[in-house]
């Protein structure tokens, strides 16, 4: 069979469940022609044959598992705006314009002996695939995921087998669960402590301020941090030139634009231009 | 003859649809999603003299049935595009439109000129409408005189068709085309985006880093179709209408408003395989009309009288 690197499809869905705090699970069927995504990559979904919601949103796989002539990929959605909120209203057989795998994962090539996950909110995502992954790199692997949501019944989307064996620590806005503030203060009490430091592996994502708060505790400490980035997209694919993002250019300035959607969305947090982002988000 | 095919001034085409500049990419980036082949013609996105950068983002909104954009026309400049996107676009088997554009009429002729020496294209689109240009100055495209001369001067140093894109955002459209035809335009395209801006109600923000930009989509067609219709019947040129084409019945309603030929824009972002499928519902939509060729319904439109 030939494999298509990519592909626009009507993916079907199979399964669909809510998992509480506005957080949906979806999994969508589409050809097994297509080639399964590598963790941290991401599809562009919108309807099939309705006209809106108009331009595609972009979601995290979560997972993939090959089922027969099929590929069934996992989506964990929180309900946002129009676009999640129709995609969270599906039932299983509807279709769904299905685009991607799109962009690049996390670079894994070095398996470093702790890896610290750090997830805001629905930036939990992608992380099944990343563990999954993780662990056929190396069996011995320590796994570290922190967690932070505004309350505790927002720490949704722990109930997949993945988790089991990670050390989980949570953090909440208003403390109702574990650590009082944001899970970056947990981050950086670990690298205080000497518990997260240069020989680890740090991979976050989550909104684009808690990454720039990442990258403050992390990069002095010279911890390598891989930040899956978020803007806002048009086609996902690399076409459009709407997805920039500052980042250096080779001769280590600041000041060119890169694409989220194919250049990232995962990016060495050393690269990006953090004052910038704040700048442009503030 | 096949019933797809239309005649475009110098240029024959297999079938009347093309990519727009600025949705498609910059060589054969959109390869993966189908046979490039199949393209009545592919226009790429916009180069310049220069390498630009682009706009400070956010670059892309959403609004309703279209989309609000400010990209600032980043590229890696024309010598950059011979280099390394021309020998991409070299191998693909349709016809090839490079659109450029410039900050000033001699960046667009010497960029004319250095793309014209290096070959393997078969047009050249000039793209004097973008309302996104830093430094906030009018377009080329709003005045006739400078249309004419930038035209003519880019008509000077190429034998290549020269196919004129058109801006929405002026008082008459079919002054500019006139100038443009007058300058040795072979072809007219339009149009390309409306001006407009969306604010966030919560930030007070504009929803757009360079607070305004250029509305595309299903929500400016009404608007593209009539500035076809206009111009088709003042200017004795052929037209290429674009705007908001989502559907078969959206390039027909272009055909009979006096286009010759489409550019779908927008809809590549939605649908990636939009162009085959509208190219596979076209012949049976024609059959159901009892058109037997596509070139039939150009101008067809049977506009009302005055009673
Ligand atoms: C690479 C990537 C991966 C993502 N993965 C997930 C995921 O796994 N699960 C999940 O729930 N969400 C994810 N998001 C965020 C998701 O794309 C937005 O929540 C969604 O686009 C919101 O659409 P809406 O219509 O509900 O909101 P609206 O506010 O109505 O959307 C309006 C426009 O803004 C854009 N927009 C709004 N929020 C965002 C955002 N955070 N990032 C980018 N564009 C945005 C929309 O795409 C749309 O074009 C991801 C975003 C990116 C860029
Ligand atoms: C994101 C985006 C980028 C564009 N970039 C260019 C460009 O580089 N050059 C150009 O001539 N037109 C550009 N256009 C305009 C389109 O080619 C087209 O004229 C316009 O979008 C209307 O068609 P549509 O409604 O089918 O998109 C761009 C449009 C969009 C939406
Ligand atoms: S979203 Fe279109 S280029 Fe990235």
């Amino acid at each position: 069979m030939q494999i298509a690197e990519k592909a626009s499809v009507a993916g079907r869905v199979v399964k669909y469940q809510g998992v509480g705090a506005a957080v949906h699970r979806l999994t969508l069927e589409v050809p097994a022609s297509i080639a399964a995504p590598d963790p941290g990559q991401f599809y562009m979904l919108r309807p099939f044959d309705e006209p809106l919601p108009f331009l595609p949103r972009a979601f995290s796989v979560s997972r993939s598992r090959l089922a027969d002539t099929t590929l069934h990929l996992d989506f964990l959605i929180k309900v946002y705006g129009s676009g999640t909120e129709w995609l969270c209203d599906r039932r299983e057989g509807d279709r769904v314009r299905v685009t991607g795998p799109l962009g690049h994962g996390w670079t894994l090539d070095s398996t470093p002996r702790r890896v610290f996950l750090v997830a805001g909110g629905i930036g939990l995502a992608p992380f099944p695939a990343t563990i999954d992954a993780l662990r056929e790199r190396s069996s011995t692997v320590e796994l570290h995921l922190l967690y932070g949501a505004r309350r505790a019944d927002e720490l949704v989307g722990l109930d997949d087998s993945s988790y089991e064996g990670v050390t989980l620590e949570f953090a909440t806005e208003d403390g109702s669960r574990d650590h009082r503030g944001y899970v970056t203060d947990v981050l950086a009490e670990r690298i205080a402590s000497g518990a997260c430091g240069p020989d680890d592996l740090v991979l976050a994502c989550g909104p684009n301020a808690m990454l720039g708060a990442v990258a403050k505790h992390t990069l002095p400490a010279n911890i390598p941090t891989q930040v899956a980035m978020e803007e806002a997209m048009a086609c996902g694919f690399g076409v459009c030139n709407g997805c920039a993002v500052r980042v250096l250019d080779s001769a280590g300035e600041f000041g060119i634009y890169e694409r989220v959607c194919i250049d990232g969305p995962v990016f060495d947090a050393m690269r990006v231009d953090w004052p910038a982002l704040a700048a442009i988000h503030g | 003859m096949d019933m797809l095919a239309v005649e475009l001034g110098p240029l024959s085409l297999a079938n009347p649809i093309l990519t727009a500049s600025g949705t498609f990419g910059g060589s054969d980036e959109m390869a993966d999603f189908f046979d490039l082949s199949r393209l009545g013609a592919i226009v790429l996105k916009t180069v310049t003299l220069h390498p630009r950068r682009g706009n400070r983002p956010p670059r892309v909104a959403e609004t309703p049935f279209g989309m609000l954009n400010s990209i600032g026309l980043p590229n890696g400049g024309i010598d950059y595009f011979i280099e390394n996107q021309l020998p991409v676009l070299r191998e693909i088997p349709t016809t090839r439109v490079v659109n450029v554009a410039g900050d000033t009429v001699d960046q667009f002729i010497e960029g004319v000129r250095r793309l014209d020496a290096a070959g393997g294209m078969d047009a050249f689109e000039l793209n004097i409408s973008c309302p996104n240009v830093e430094g906030g100055r009018l377009p080329f495209g709003s005045d006739p005189k400078v249309t004419e001369v930038l035209v003519r001067g880019v008509r000077g140093v190429t034998d290549l068709p020269l196919i004129v894109k058109l801006s929405p955002n002026v008082t008459d459209v079919v002054v500019i085309a006139q100038a443009a035809a007058a300058g040795g335009a072979d072809v007219l395209s339009l149009i390309n985006t409306l001006l407009g801006m969306a604010i966030d109600p919560r930030t007070k923000r504009p929803k757009l880093g360079s607070n305004f930009g250029g509305l595309s989509g299903p929500a400016i067609k009404p608007v593209a179709v009539k500035m076809v219709w206009e111009v088709s019947r003042s200017v004795d040129l052929p037209v290429i209408g674009i705007g908001g084409i989502r559907d078969v019945d959206d390039v027909i309603e272009f055909l009979l408003a006096g286009a010759s030929a489409v550019q779908v824009g927008t809809a590549n972002y939605l649908e990636p395989t939009v162009i085959p499928r509208l190219l596979d519902e076209l012949p049976p939509r024609l059959e159901e009309l009892g058109v037997s060729q596509v070139t039939d319904l150009i101008g067809a439109v049977r506009p009302f009288e005055e009673i």
